[in-house]
């Protein structure tokens, strides 16, 4: 006798088969003690599971945990990367738009190739998605992609300051994880690069994903001697929730400035502070 | 679940900074997120840890959320990547709490359904209960989540989808492979 696969008896043991399906199923049930048998066991068992329910915790922890958890946020340096308001935003692209104007006198574009970027057409856009792709034909360049109430992009070599900006900006204002995780590789950190700087900072502080965050750091390590630098790479190793992120952190600290880590140890701070900062103390601490 | 105006202020508040606003809106989901956690990873310890780590991406990261789900999809999904993460690391550092009792008792407490269940069914119930988590405790994560999510936290299978960032089929396959698991080890229990 033709037997049913189990995934379908499961399915309809479980009431997640409906209608004409389902009917046809239990009539061949009716007919076929093995499918029979078969279907009870999953239903068994999802009545066994479903006859206890897991309690709630108790109010009192979850309050301890809340109340931690209020006691962190409330350090300056966790306030939340907040997205550029529409001013601003406006702002940082208008003056982003006239330095690419200023550069495109020295970027090689073919002739009768433009460009879509102008301030005018970026007065008011935000970097709400990003997507960089070999140019086509132009072997060494990228195009930046980025969403407005159009499709803009920007054409470049990767480390001309015109692209490097842009993908600074974008990288900040980009709500998907895995695309800043993607393509904060691309950014390269030189003398003159501020927004370039400014957003490798923010971002191995703030941002929500320990691995971008990862990125950032080893981005900043290289240049520790920047006093900017090298105070982000102490806040992160202090402050970081994540291990991996804070012992990368110490790691650039130590390399790249070793007196400002051995400073630390031995300021009198405490064992905890070689071991890890942010190691949470449970029951009688030494702290 | 649709969002509540009360929600949407203390989340616009929450946004622009307000760590009050934030507070109260957590205080909104936050014992059933770490009850969801203690599901997850099995012992309060861990789900404590993971409760700091979900409410401060949470915190950080809500100036990025544009109400394309329901705050609380939202929120669980990051709950649920958490324990993930949690739960691999766990598996490649074994971390042993000088504090922990060799018999930790943290982990989640089973009772009946029904109210006011007799005592001897309230002692039936512990049993099947531990055999349940221990049956729970052998499965993967997702097949893990996917089970809880959908039996004890009672979300349909495309809220699931939405929470765990994949198809209803996927969700379908977990729960599958999960009862199945469950029923090998459970099948000595009387019905």
């Amino acid at each position: 006798m033709h037997r049913l696969r189990e995934k379908t008896l499961w399915a309809w043991a479980s009431g997640e088969l409906q209608g004409r399906k389902a009917g046809r199923v239990e009539a061949h049930v009716k007919g076929c003690p093995r499918c029979a048998e078969a279907a009870a066991g999953y239903r068994q068992t999802l009545e066994a599971a479903s006859s206890l329910r897991p309690g709630l915790p108790d109010e009192a922890e979850v309050r301890l945990q809340r109340n931690r958890l209020m006691a962190r946020i409330a350090v300056p340096e966790f306030r939340p990367r907040r997205a550029w308001t529409p001013q601003w935003r406006a702002v940082a692209v208008f003056a982003l738009g006239l330095l690419v104007g200023l550069l495109l006198r020295g970027m090689n574009i073919p002739s009768g190739q433009t460009l879509t970027v102008t301030p005018g057409a970026m007065a008011g856009a935000a970097f709400t998605g990003l997507e960089i792709g070999e140019a086509e034909g132009r072997p060494g360049e990228i195009t930046l992609r980025y969403a407005t109430q159009e499709e803009h992009a920007i054409t470049g070599r990767l480390e001309t300051q015109a692209v490097q900006c842009a993908l600074a900006l974008s990288l900040l204002s980009e709500p998907r994880d895995n695309v800043r995780l993607r393509h904060i590789d691309l950014l390269r950190l030189s003398q003159d690069s501020g927004p370039v700087l400014d957003a490798l900072l923010t971002l191995a502080r703030q941002d929500s994903n320990p691995g971008v965050r990862i990125k950032a750091v080893r981005l900043l390590t290289p240049h520790a001697g920047n006093p900017q630098v090298r105070e982000t790479l102490l806040a992160v190793y202090m402050n970081d929730a994540v291990q991996g992120v804070r012992i990368l952190a110490a790691q650039g600290l130590a390399g790249a400035h070793a007196p400002t880590l051995r400073d630390l140890l031995k300021s009198g701070a405490g064992p905890a502070l070689a071991l890890d900062p942010a190691t949470p103390v449970r029951g009688g601490g030494i702290c | 679940m649709g969002q509540r105006p009360q929600e949407i202020t203390l989340i616009e508040n929450a946004q622009k900074g307000d760590p009050r606003a934030f507070e109260a809106l957590i205080a909104l989901y936050d014992q059933r997120v770490l009850g969801l956690l203690i599901q997850l990873l099995g012992n309060g310890e861990d789900a404590g840890d993971a409760y700091q780590e979900v409410f401060f991406r949470v915190w950080r990261g809500l100036d990025r959320f544009r109400y394309e789900s329901d705050f609380f999809t939202w929120l669980y999904r990051i709950a649920v990547n958490t324990a993930m993460t949690h739960r691999r690391r766990r598996q490649r550092h074994r971390h042993i709490s000088l504090d922990q009792a060799l018999d930790d008792e943290s982990g989640p407490v089973w009772e009946p359904r029904e109210t006011g269940a007799a005592p001897d069914r309230q002692v039936a119930g512990k049993e099947i209960g531990a055999r349940i988590e221990t049956a729970l405790e052998g499965l993967p994560l997702q097949q893990r989540a996917a089970f809880v999510l959908r039996h004890y936290e009672s979300f349909k299978i495309s809220e699931i989808a939405a929470i765990m960032n994949c198809t209803d089929g996927t969700v379908k396959n977990y729960l599958f492979r999960a009862t199945r698991k469950l029923r090998s080890a459970l099948k000595d229990l009387k019905p």
